[in-house]
């Protein structure tokens, strides 16, 4: 289950890498026509791409930030089921208890059974 | 305290088994139907004790009972005993199969002689029987670390470092150990002193 988990971080980074790779080039295009117009719109639109860059960069950092701390909260629990299922539990004292008891009660089934024997001869 | 598997030199534990083999049949030999019933209980709560785990400081302790086991079996407390440690080394993954000789040995030995020095040195009153309960139950603790220093001194440890550890670590189990083995033999000196006759020819 850990490792489904930790298999998902990459496949999201790799999803979010892409998808600002598709997004950004768009307005960059505008960029390369060579018109004075142009130009001012593509060095506009250029720092307009640098803010969202910013932006998703940010946001990237602030889920993987999130996605870490879930991360370790969830390496935490798994740690914990981890000792909670070799200790020894009710289950594994009942069951020994039984065991005991019909141990025991085999050899006194045994002992009574024998024991009727003998004043029959 | 229970060595796990291992630990000791194959001839060390093939040599606990055969002990083991022939202490749990001689004490099987002894056993009356009447006492089978109390044996089995008195097995029962061997066997669970383990679990019962007292926060002690930073760690915690559990029980180890071949005192009080002792004192109210007699010469049944190593077939007891036996039977408990075989259980909890399937159940709990306590000790080890291959060790199992060495562990009843441990603490079936000890057993033995508290249940004959309880019923030596406890006469007919409340107190005496709940002095005599606390110092077989610490007794007990106390010559099992013992053995199990002996034991670990055949795996090729030094017995006195060995041994040295083994008691620091099992003093404040001594002190727990005695002060509910007094409470019980008092309780049972109370309700029904009968049980606690045991059997030892």
């Amino acid at each position: 289950m850990q490792k489904n988990f930790r298999a998902l971080v990459p496949c999201f980074l790799f999803f979010l890498l892409l998808s600002f790779l598709f997004h950004t080039p768009m307005p960059l295009a505008g960029a390369d026509e060579g018109t004075p117009g142009a130009e001012h719109d593509a060095i506009e639109a250029s720092s307009g791409d640098l803010g969202t860059c910013r932006e998703i960069m940010a946001r990237l950092k602030e889920q993987e930030a999130r996605l870490t701390l879930e991360l370790r909260t969830i390496k935490r629990e798994i740690a914990a089921l981890n000792q909670a299922v070799e200790k020894p539990g009710v289950r594994d004292a009942v069951a020994g208890i039984g065991y005991i008891v019909g141990l025991f009660g085999i050899a006194a089934f045994m002992a009574s059974r024998g024991k009727k024997r003998y004043p029959e001869k | 305290m229970h060595i796990s598997d291992g630990v000791l030199p194959t001839t060390i534990s093939m040599a606990a088994y055969a002990a083991t083999a022939l202490g749990a049949g001689l004490s099987l030999k002894k056993i009356r139907q009447e006492d089978l019933p109390k044996i089995a209980v008195v097995t029962s709560s061997f066997f669970v004790a383990s679990l019962i785990h007292l926060p002690l400081g930073p760690t915690s302790v559990h029980l180890l009972m071949p005192g009080i086991v002792g004192a109210l079996l007699g010469s049944a407390a190593f077939l007891s005993i036996t039977v408990g440690l075989f259980l909890q080394s399937i159940l709990f993954q306590f000790g080890g199969l291959t060790a199992l000789g060495a562990n009843a040995i441990m603490m079936g030995l000890p057993a033995l002689f508290c249940g004959l020095f309880f019923q030596a040195i406890r006469g007919k009153t409340l107190l005496r029987n709940t002095l005599a309960g606390a110092l077989a139950g610490g007794l007990g603790i106390l010559l099992a670390a013992s053995i199990l220093a002996a034991f670990l001194y055949t795996s090729g440890e030094d017995f006195i470092g060995v041994a040295k550890l083994a008691l620091a670590a099992h003093i404040p189990v001594i002190i727990i150990e005695a002060a509910v083995s007094a409470f019980t033999v008092s309780f049972i000196f109370r309700v029904k002193p009968e049980l606690l006759h045991s059997v030892l020819r």
